[in-house]
């Protein structure tokens, strides 16, 4: 694989900036990244603050029959938020920007199946892009005052004296310092802390009646101590910068990062007071970064994003897609649980491989969920002419012989060809092949079939 | 003679993508036994459904004898009227009249204040202790039941264990693959037609040998199972319509079907009731009961229940005080449920003591890792050495 489709499609979800990083070379590519965040408008469907505090206080009086009626139309908003966020991560100019707020999506952890107000759950995803090149620190201050957080992890209902430990659990088991590095105390305490917090207008905020004023003892820290303090204190612990670090690695490079690799750039990130730019511009121009190359289990989004944008299918069909997706146990803004996916090998077992080279076949078949019991008319949208649908692959080499052509579609989609794929390509593509024959486009495009069933374009 | 690759590329190609068994591969002692033998001999079978989310055993299994029992739980307590009574104690909470039945014909067990030292109240960390069987100080790469498989299968026996899931289970992890991961049998064999199945090359990259090893899994294990359940395609079965009987429907047809496969793995969520928990756990517990019921009378009907040992485990129990959220956080001893497999059909330990606690929680009695060894002895007839779980004593489970 050439060194700019291992970038872009690490950095991204496909090679649709490999052109990009190749002329402008990677570093300064990423600087470019950094220096132009795409800003988001709330979609129309998304309710303001003003109206989902006025719409959640309405809901408590309304009548069963209603309450489900209101709850069956958030699930249609919800459905039009993940499609929306798909489309965004397939189209925007900032690929990065919405890989880092994929990350934090799984990082601090929320649900719709649990929060079930899918406005809560935009305002969060903005909030993760808003810091996809931010600050960390300041980040954990935030999520502990985000709506949708404070709904997933019970914090509503944790109040003085009625402790719920949810929220300050999983902040320093999963969201901080990792297992081993607190005690029970600590969540007890972090949860008196937390006490009172709850959601409010644009973001949460104390309830003084529900707070906690007395004293807590945190990680050796002493105090009236708030959620503000907390984070202060967790950051201020060693094993503070590790557990995030060790996850980047794994999201960007490899997914067993060895331990000295880790306390590099655990160190570094302290160093730069957790801010993010610093770390990723090292992290992606690393003189190792390459020879990660094949060290990561291919993700289930970027296997079928990269899949799309190889084949040119202009307008994602959402239905099958997401459809997709959840088989693969990767649904956009559902994940299982609080832990988030945990990736590397976890993407893969028997059943998700034979479902990823079967949604192969239907897309180059044009049934793309049709096999999935999706009603067909789901799958066309308006505007969306049938060409939308079809697979085609773009060459650029132009001098058309099999071998070259073989050689371009394995070095932007196969981390590496060994000599019986070799074979099997030169089978499907033969010596004598000819660019201008009325069927090479069908040749070419069964010899992006094969590439994409073979477990090399499972990995990355 | 040609390779295996080539042999399955030129099966596949001359049949229009159509797999069959080439010859040579049926030679190997894959694993599936020819349903005209099964007379012969029914080997023994675990079926294990894990309780993701830490499942309120209290709440469950329910010591309403106990008037503590009425004092802790307060507005959780389930009313002593409703309680399917057990003994002037225990009982079962309304909504698992099904498993109270079972109870009652003596196939099911109940063991009491099951768990471990050093209780981990993580979820993950909890569920990781039960899959692997680990003290909870140790990490293991490998689960209980895939060290079985691996000392228990043939080199070349890769359905050894069947997980029904969307995500694989750590304790089928062996050294060896010995087992695969589906979620809907009948989709798989579909699915699996012009797969790359190309193996031999002695693979540098360690993800990519990961890869044609599951690819290769599925293939053949498509083909056995693709067998097992057209057999039992016109077989009569009853079971809820929900995501845990059609995977007990499934564990069924696979078992009747003449597979080889000595453990069915399936996980059944939504126990982590932190909140509002009295309206989602009586749900959770009707599915499950359902579930069970109809699991435990399509084996008895078959004459296959004496031979089949069902596990029903969570990764912890909850707090024995309510959280004020309506709900209970996240606790440590719960009780396991044994179906099947000659078990005694006895409530197994003492009753919960809700007079001396452990940090709020049930303090364990019986190490989970004792219920383990005693299946592998008693059922699998493995000496509990194995794995290490000698040092826990076997219990007096199975008759």
């Amino acid at each position: 694989m050439k060194a700019e489709s291992i970038y872009s499609l690490r950095i991204g979800f496909s090679n649709k900036h490999s052109g990009l990083i190749s002329s402008k070379g990677i570093k300064s590519y990423i600087l470019y990244l950094f220096d132009n965040p795409l800003l988001v408008q709330k979609p129309e469907f998304i309710l303001s603050s003003e109206e989902a505090e006025r719409a959640g206080k309405e809901f408590g009086g309304l009548s069963e029959n209603e309450k489900e009626l209101k709850r069956q139309e958030d699930r249609e908003k919800f459905h039009k938020l993940q499609n929306w966020w798909l489309q965004k991560m397939y189209t925007s100019e900032n690929p990065l920007q919405e890989r880092m707020t994929l990350f934090w999506h799984n990082h601090f952890v929320s649900s719709y199946q649990k929060v079930k107000i899918s406005s809560y759950m935009f305002y969060q995803n903005n909030l993760f892009r808003e810091y996809a090149f931010g600050n960390i620190k300041k980040l954990t201050t935030e999520i502990l005052y985000n709506n949708a957080m404070l709904i997933y992890l019970d914090n509503k209902q944790n109040k003085v004296g009625r402790p719920n430990e949810n929220l300050s659990r999983e902040l320093l088991e999963l969201f901080t310092l990792g297992i081993g590095n607190y005690t029970e105390t600590d969540i007890s305490e972090g949860a008196r802390a937390l006490a009172g917090l709850a959601p409010g207008r644009n973001e949460a905020d104390y309830i003084p009646a529900n707070k906690d004023n007395g004293d807590k003892i945190y990680l050796n820290k002493k105090g009236n101590l708030n959620a503000t303090d907390l984070v202060d204190a967790i950051f201020s612990h060693p094993r503070a910068p590790y557990r995030i670090t060790e996850k980047l690695l794994k999201y960007f490079l490899t997914d067993e990062p060895d331990s000295n690799l880790i306390n590099e750039y655990a160190q570094f990130l302290k160093k730069s007071d957790y801010e993010l730019k610093p770390f990723l511009l090292k992290l992606f121009t690393d003189k190792n970064f390459l020879s990660y190359n094949g060290q990561k289990i291919k993700d289930p989004l970027t296997f079928i994003l990269q899949t799309f944008n190889e084949l040119n299918i202009c307008d994602i069909p959402f239905n099958p897609t997401m459809n997709f997706l959840k088989n693969q146990n990767m649904e956009l803004l559902n994940p299982p649980n609080v832990k988030g996916w945990d990736g590397g090998r976890t993407w893969l077992d028997s059943g998700k491989l034979v479902a990823r080279a079967a949604v192969i076949n239907n897309i180059f078949n044009k049934t793309f969920g049709n096999k999935l019991n999706m009603d067909e008319t789901q799958m066309i949208k308006p505007g969306m002419g049938a060409a939308c649908l079809a697979p085609k692959l773009n060459l650029e080499t132009r001098n058309g012989s099999s071998k070259n052509i073989i050689q371009e579609l394995s070095d932007r989609m196969l981390f590496e060809v060994d000599s019986n794929l070799e074979e099997d390509m030169e089978n499907v593509l033969k010596y004598d092949f000819d660019l201008s024959a009325p069927n090479a486009n069908e040749s070419i495009l069964k010899l992006g079939k094969i590439i994409m069933k073979t477990p090399q374009y499972q990995i990355l | 003679m040609r390779n295996r690759r080539e042999f399955i590329k030129i099966a596949a190609t001359a049949l229009g993508g159509y797999i069959l068994i080439p010859q040579f591969l049926a030679a190997i002692p894959l694993g599936a036994k020819e349903l005209e033998n099964e007379s012969e001999d029914i080997h023994e079978i675990l079926v294990v459904i894990q309780l993701s989310g830490g499942n309120d055993g209290l709440n469950s299994f329910i010591p309403y004898g106990n008037p503590l029992y009425y004092d802790i739980r307060k507005n959780l307590a389930i009313g002593k009227d409703e309680i399917l009574k057990v003994n002037d104690m225990m009982g079962w909470h309304p909504s698992m009249y099904g498993i109270n039945e079972i109870m009652q014909q003596s196939n099911l067990s109940v063991i009491q204040n099951v768990g471990y030292p050093n209780p981990d109240r993580s979820h993950f960390r909890s569920m990781e202790i039960w899959q692997t069987a680990s003290d909870s100080n140790e990490y293991l790469n490998s689960g209980w039941l895939g060290r079985y498989l691996d000392a228990a299968c043939h080199k070349n026996e890769i359905i050894g264990g069947v997980n029904i899931d969307n995500i694989d289970s750590p304790a089928l992890q062996g050294n060896s693959l010995h087992s695969i991961s589906l979620q809907n049998p009948a989709l798989f064999e579909r699915q699996i037609k012009g797969m790359d199945l190309t193996e031999n090359q002695k693979d540098r990259n360690d993800n990519l040998a990961f890869v044609r090893k599951l690819s290769i899994n599925a293939f053949e294990g498509s083909d056995q199972i693709k067998k097992a359940i057209e057999k039992t395609k016109n077989y009569k079965s009853d079971y809820p319509d929900h995501q845990l009987g059609k995977n007990l429907n499934w564990i069924s047809r696979m078992i009747k079907g003449g597979l080889n496969t000595k453990i069915y793995y399936t996980s059944f969520g939504g126990f982590d009731t932190h909140a509002n928990q009295i309206g989602i756990h009586k749900n959770k517990l009707l599915q499950l009961s359902q579930g069970l019921k109809a699991f435990h009378d399509d084996l008895k009907a078959s004459n296959l229940l004496s031979n089949i040992t069902t596990l029903v485990f969570s990764e912890f129990g909850r707090r024995v005080s309510p959280n004020n959220s309506n709900g209970t956080d996240h606790g440590k001893a719960a009780p396991v449920f044994v179906m099947g497999g000659k078990n005694r059909g006895k409530i197994l330990g003492d009753y919960p003591d809700l007079a001396n606690l452990n940090e709020g929680d049930l303090k364990f009695k019986a190490d989970f890792r004792s219920i383990y060894a005693t299946i592998l002895q008693d059922k699998f007839k493995i000496h509990p050495s194995f794995g290490g779980l000698n040092k826990f004593e076997t219990l007096n489970i199975f008759n």
